[in-house]
């Protein structure tokens, strides 16, 4: 069998010569070799036992903890002068979240960056999935507000971590089961618990449900960073990742049946609903810029495969 | 305003290694390639690895033939790694593809936190010969896309070590890590995700 070896770019030619003399530098992707090391060390214990919350060290960074910490140091202590970085908030790569975090990035590494998903090697989202099929040499980040699924049951950390390592799940199914009896609906929107590799229950940050379905059996490597949390986790690329659901009450995606996005048409991706309050209708849009732009220039013909796995009834 | 500050050869190689060790890592039984430390010869890419991932923050031991305690003087002085016994060790380097006992003596972590098992590094001859019960063995799990699994694309390591790692990792998830490296930089990871089966 021949080497793995992944096409990479090369780098942009004064990325080295860029770096400019004065105070107040800092070195290369702004972390310490020392911080980068123990990040390194935790994503790979994290990436050998999918779905499992490894603590580490969460670093001071110069934005507010809450806002994307835990994905930029995973990010930093990714990135290479090779690489070619997306930042996307929501599906936007437009957004103050997306834009300040990927001009951090510039600064401290000189890489260069991208809107179009096929393009970049390493993408950093909160909260979505790009819509575009990832391909096998993509890494996906995430940023997590809360990496603990059963948060929602159990306050105590000493307890939640017992629960997983008994994998004893109960009170979480429970706690659907309750709502199905009260609502007839299963109210968790984002942040859909799910069962990673038949053993961990994992917290997918909060992305709708219309992305949970398409982490399962992934080709890329997807990481998980909370700053706050101090926790790490991650999906291998072709893991098994099943949404908690019963056999008489199945998994559901959003449904955007008969609606369609006002700028590109696609009546295939996730949509935003946007009311324009003096009109009082409702509009959608594509949650995901790059992907309508795309669509757009395409003339909405851009295709590809459907984003529920199908689930959708 | 900050700037950033040129970096170092070493900090663009362990970055790259880094990313080298986290594919593997991603896709076990595949074969990746590692940017080696040329004048150490046949321990030049376990001292990669170790240059990449250790520090003063973490303990160390080695396992085999003698030529292991210059490995570990090395090892110490690249990384100001300390050296630990056998059952403390967050890594341990095994020299040859035999693990004298190694897998079933390492850390396996503890119930609450299984991470904290050891990361085993394997150290392999450049001219091993391959074992012959190598077509015997298939590799699953997460990382592998096959339904039917995988052979391992290294094929000098012996039936019986992948069956003193199948019994280390018996107790999913808690268990060890394995990366097998050769003197040229090539790579093979076996997280204990992955479930070996010997047919």
């Amino acid at each position: 069998m021949s080497t793995v070896v992944h096409p990479t770019p090369a780098p942009p030619a004064d990325w080295r010569a860029s770096c400019a003399p004065g105070h107040g530098r800092t070195s290369f992707a702004f972390l310490d070799e020392g911080a980068k090391r123990e990040i390194r060390r935790r994503m790979l214990k994290a990436v050998a036992i999918p779905g499992c919350q490894v603590p580490f060290g969460s670093r001071e960074m110069p934005i507010a903890r809450g806002w994307g910490t835990g994905g930029l140091q995973l990010t930093l202590a990714l990135i290479g002068p090779e690489d070619v970085l997306k930042v996307i908030d929501q599906g936007a790569d437009d957004s103050v979240n997306a834009v300040s975090i990927r001009r951090f990035v510039t600064r401290v590494t000189g890489v260069r960056t991208t809107t179009d998903t096929p393009a970049a090697t390493l993408i950093q989202t909160r909260h979505r999935v790009p819509e575009e099929p990832l391909r096998p040499h993509q890494i996906l980040v995430f940023q997590v507000p809360i990496p603990e699924p059963l948060r929602l049951v159990e306050p105590s950390e000493v307890e939640t971590r017992r629960m997983h390592a008994e994998a004893d799940y109960s009170r979480m199914w429970l706690y659907l089961y309750e709502d199905i009896v009260t609502y007839g609906e299963i109210t968790i929107g984002a942040r859909y618990p799910v069962l990673v590799n038949r053993r961990h229950l994992m917290d997918p940050s909060p992305i709708p449900r219309w992305d949970v379905a398409r982490l399962n059996r992934n080709p890329a490597l997807m990481l998980f960073c909370a700053g706050r949390e101090k926790r790490i986790y991650a999906l291998p690329p072709h893991t098994l990742v099943e949404p908690l659901e019963f056999e008489d009450f199945g998994f559901r995606t959003e449904s955007f049946a008969g609606r369609r996005c006002m700028h590109c048409g696609s009546t295939q991706s996730f949509l935003d609903e946007i009311i324009a309050e003096a009109a009082g209708r409702r509009r959608y849009a594509c949650s995901d810029s790059a992907f309508c732009q795309k669509t757009r220039k395409a003339g909405g013909g851009l295709t590809h495969r459907p984003a529920d796995g199908g689930r959708t009834p | 305003m900050p700037t950033r500050m040129p970096p170092s050869n070493r900090i663009i190689r362990d970055q790259r290694n880094f990313r080298v060790l986290l594919q593997a890592m991603s896709r076990p039984g595949r074969l990746f390639r590692l940017e080696a430390l040329q004048p150490f010869g046949a321990h030049a890419a376990a001292l990669a690895v170790a240059q990449c991932l250790l520090d003063h923050e973490v303990g160390f031991s080695t396992v085999g033939r003698e030529s292991t305690e210059s490995f570990a003087a090395a090892v110490a002085a690249a990384t100001g790694a300390r050296k630990a016994g056998l059952p403390e060790a967050d890594f341990v380097f095994v020299a040859g593809p035999d693990g004298h006992g190694a897998a079933g003596a390492a850390r396996r972590g503890s119930i609450d936190y299984p991470d904290a098992g050891a990361t085993l590094v394997y150290s392999l001859d450049a001219q091993a010969a391959r074992d012959p019960g190598h077509f015997r063995i298939r590799l699953s799990g997460p990382g592998i896309p096959e339904e039917d699994g995988i052979a391992p694309a290294m094929r000098e390591i012996p039936a019986a070590e992948l069956q003193a790692l199948q019994t280390a990792n018996a107790d999913y998830p808690l268990g060890i890590d394995a990366l097998f490296v050769r003197p040229n930089g090539e790579l093979m990871a076996l997280p204990r995700s992955t479930r070996i089966r010997l047919r």
